[in-house]
């Protein structure tokens, strides 16, 4: 069961960057560092060889919003992208009302507390 | 829980405003292995690469923060630090201080004492020098 997404206004979500800019980026210096501001923010930032092979996707946000796993190569070659990709996960942190459920329906496809992916004996 | 080595290497990175990518470009590191040290899947690199990670913060050798990072990677490698072993007399003292752990189980409040009883000793004795 995907929960419903409550869409915000544009007011709304200035809002939400403002504040976190005041704490974790207060320079406002571009590029903005959404690595940083998301691991500033407590979460944990998982790079994953392979992980767009596997999921289907280039990253994805823990079912306990404490991780963004992303896929490794794909950040190294693209960092536009994964600078992308972050900000995608990142947003959805307050986007996900219930807590144990993506808001994504791809990953249904993983257990509730992802843990990573084991490649031979081998956890990555 | 007290401080494990991934975590306060992970806060001395933030601290200074370094991405974990940014680092790892800094001390010439795989982000996929290096974020699994920080999450305490890996053991403690060794000191001599632990230097490096020094370095990239911008630590000097006798700053605070480097001998707590020291210590938190012996132990992490499941070793005695070296600032300890180096000391004949006190590493000559460990089995003695091991064997009176084993007796049981320490609590908290008790190991706060002990370490209490210890800072004054030591508080003393560095009086009683000057």
């Amino acid at each position: 069961m995907i929960p419903p997404v409550r869409f915000r206004k544009r007011e709304e979500i200035s809002e939400i960057v403002d504040t976190i800019f005041a704490k974790h980026h207060p320079s406002r210096e571009i590029p903005v560092p959404v690595d940083l501001i998301a691991e500033r923010m407590g979460l944990d930032l998982v790079p994953i060889p392979g992980f767009r092979a596997r999921a289907g996707a280039e990253g994805a946000l823990s079912t306990d919003r404490s991780t963004i796993y992303y896929d490794e190569r794909g950040a190294e070659l693209h960092a536009a992208r994964y600078r992308f990709t972050v900000a995608h996960e990142l947003a959805q942190v307050p986007q996900l009302g219930v807590p144990g459920v993506f808001s994504d329906p791809r990953f249904g496809l993983f257990p509730p507390e992802f843990p990573g992916f084991w490649m031979g004996k081998v956890r990555i | 829980m007290d401080e494990t080595f991934g975590a306060a290497l992970k806060r001395l990175r933030l601290e200074r405003g370094m991405s974990l990518r940014e680092f790892c470009l800094r001390i010439a590191a795989d982000p996929s292995n290096y974020s699994k040290l920080e999450r305490g899947l890996l053991n403690p690199p060794p000191s001599e690469r632990l230097a490096d990670f020094l370095q990239a913060l911008e630590l000097t050798s006798t700053c605070e923060d480097t001998r707590e990072l020291e210590r938190l990677a012996a132990i992490g490698r499941g070793q005695i630090p070296g600032s300890i072993l180096s000391d004949e007399r006190l590493a000559g003292k460990l089995p003695l201080f091991f064997r009176t752990l084993e007796n049981g189980p320490l609590t908290d409040e008790k190991m706060q004492e002990v370490v209490d009883t210890l800072r004054e000793a030591w508080i003393s004795d560095s009086a009683g020098t000057v």
